[in-house]
């Protein structure tokens, strides 16, 4: 479905006395696929490049070299104009808890969004669509007057993922859709993505730093230290059996926090 | 929950004010008897009478016929001043944080230069290169009130447009337009109506500035601010009652205003909705 060959993001680092420094390299020649109906977890800890790949899968950031395809096609290079049906087609879903959701739109002008922005449907079909969205994460019909901030962290997490479905996208990339929530709604979180995932089809980009969690979620997994992949695999080869120092240092931080509460 | 008939309630208090006077200035001309501009000669000065509630002023003008006459031209004038500021000053701001670099660069030593000048020396010059009259001493003053809404529209933007909400929604294919529509404006929205009260109030405190010089209305002309200048020298001999009342109205137009602005923009922000189901 989405394909990242040799993928390279690097800035500018300014000097004391104006240019000099080499370029920081946040990504450094990373390659993966995601096939269809399946998840890929990229997993790493805070400063690894993941988020930054996931602004590049999602045609936000554009990569200092390298080349993003989407089912085939190049979309490196594309004007907005020609990105339309790829924005329909895959969906970000943000750690709700950063203000993914704009605090003045209601629940309902946040989900159709989606839909205003691609055009050409009717208010009613509109309304019919966001009504299905609550559904599929399990939230009230009435929802739809509330604004966010009086909806719990779950609650609102599913209206990121409601948003994201609204425009039944084929592919979803999940940036660390769970690391804002309490670990008993986590579960809840991670259920319904499969649940939906099962029932739809879709393929999943999983963003996170967490092994245990990645290993529920994600078919294959690589590892991201410093813009670079250290490790990839199967999800339970990965944290079965890791081969790699840092993969083992993560997957201590995970154990640590799996006995914390 | 509180509905939202009751949330709104909160706005009929300055709406009702400013209802009063816009009605007092639009119809108590024609029923009041006396005339803004008729003088009387056998009632110079005079105090507040059942025959003159605010007094008479040096010549004799009956100064309640003066306040409901000028209170139309002051409360036009701030509105002019504020709407004519506040569009184009939005719109510059807003094109300075979106494009940035020669457009940002640009715009902001435009207000720079702008703002270098004090105000009404501003206001004066553009009145008087212009030929003078009200109209040009409304440019004038709209002109100084540019820069103020300039930069605080773009760091208004700037500040928005660095929110994580405006990623997610140019991950949707958002336009810059829409985003400026569907996220800026009401975000800024707050600030920028609190802004424009002052302004209301700047304008009509200004025009009356520049009246006193002999730019803005011409002097017969009743004004708020003119007859507030015209009525000072008395208030220290003691006829108060000429400068007081359209000081007073213009008060109570601000204060309108303020009120207005602030629990507008309480409202804009959700205020007073359940945090929690």
């Amino acid at each position: 479905m989405l394909n990242l060959i040799n993928i390279t993001k690097s800035y500018p680092r300014k000097g004391l006395f104006g240019r000099g420094g080499e370029p920081a390299r946040v990504v450094d020649d990373v390659s993966f696929s995601l096939q269809g109906g399946r998840t890929f977890g990229l997993i790493g800890e805070s400063g690894s490049g993941k988020s930054t790949l996931a602004r590049i899968a999602l045609r936000l950031v554009d990569p200092t070299s390298g080349t993003v395809l989407y089912r085939g096609e190049d979309i490196t290079g594309h004007a907005p104009s020609r990105l339309m049906a790829f924005r329909r087609e895959v969906q970000p879903v943000f750690q709700s808890a950063s203000g993914a959701l704009d605090p003045r739109m209601r629940v309902a002008a946040l989900l159709e969004q989606p839909l205003v922005i691609a055009g050409g449907m009717a208010r009613s079909e509109r309304e019919d669509r966001v009504a299905a969205a609550l559904r599929a994460v399990e939230l009230p019909a009435d929802f739809t007057t509330r604004l966010p901030r009086t909806l719990s962290g779950g609650q609102r997490q599913r209206i990121g993922i409601a948003r994201a479905l609204i425009t039944e996208p084929k592919v979803l990339i999940l940036d660390e859709p769970v690391s804002a929530l309490d670990v008993s709604v986590q579960a809840q979180i991670l259920n319904l993505l499969k649940d939906i995932q099962q029932a739809r089809g879709l393929s999943y980009l999983f963003i996170g730093h967490d092994l245990a969690v990645a290993r529920f979620m994600c078919d294959e997994i690589a590892v991201l230290e410093r813009g670079r992949l250290v490790e990839r695999g199967p999800a339970d080869q990965i944290v079965g059996s890791p081969d790699n120092a840092y993969t083992k240092g993560l997957l201590e931080a995970s154990r640590w926090s799996d006995h914390r509460g | 929950m509180m509905t939202a008939r009751n949330r709104y309630g909160i706005l009929a208090p300055p709406l009702a004010m400013f209802a009063l006077l816009v009605l007092l200035t639009l119809i108590g001309p024609m029923a009041w008897p006396h005339n803004a501009y008729d003088m009387d000669f056998a009632a110079v000065l005079a105090p507040p009478s059942w025959d003159h509630p605010m007094g008479t002023d040096a010549n004799g003008r009956d100064v309640l016929a003066r306040f409901l006459d000028g209170g139309r031209l002051s409360l036009l004038v701030g509105v002019v001043v504020m709407v004519g500021g506040l569009v184009p000053g939005a719109l510059l701001g807003i094109l300075a944080a979106r494009l940035g670099g020669v457009v940002d660069a640009f715009v902001m030593r435009m207000s720079d230069s702008i703002a270098a000048f004090p105000p009404i020396l501003l206001a004066m010059a553009v009145a008087i290169g212009l030929g003078g009259g009200l109209a040009t001493a409304v440019l004038g003053v709209i002109l100084s009130t540019l820069p103020f809404f300039a930069r605080l529209m773009r760091s208004e933007t700037r500040r928005i447009l660095a929110m994580p909400f405006i990623e997610a929604a140019r991950a949707m294919g958002a336009s810059p337009a829409l985003i400026v529509m569907r996220h800026v404006l009401p975000h800024s929205a707050s600030t920028m109506l609190v802004q424009s009260a002052a302004v209301f109030g700047y304008g009509i405190a200004t025009l009356a500035g520049l009246g006193f010089v002999g730019l803005g209305a011409p002097i017969p002309t009743a004004e708020w601010g003119v007859m507030i200048t015209d009525g000072m020298p008395y208030a220290l001999t003691g006829q108060w009652w000429i400068a007081v009342f359209p000081g007073l109205g213009i008060l109570l137009a601000v204060s309108a205003a303020n009120m207005l602005a602030d629990r507008l923009s309480g409202l804009l922000r959700g205020d007073g909705e359940e945090v929690r189901p």
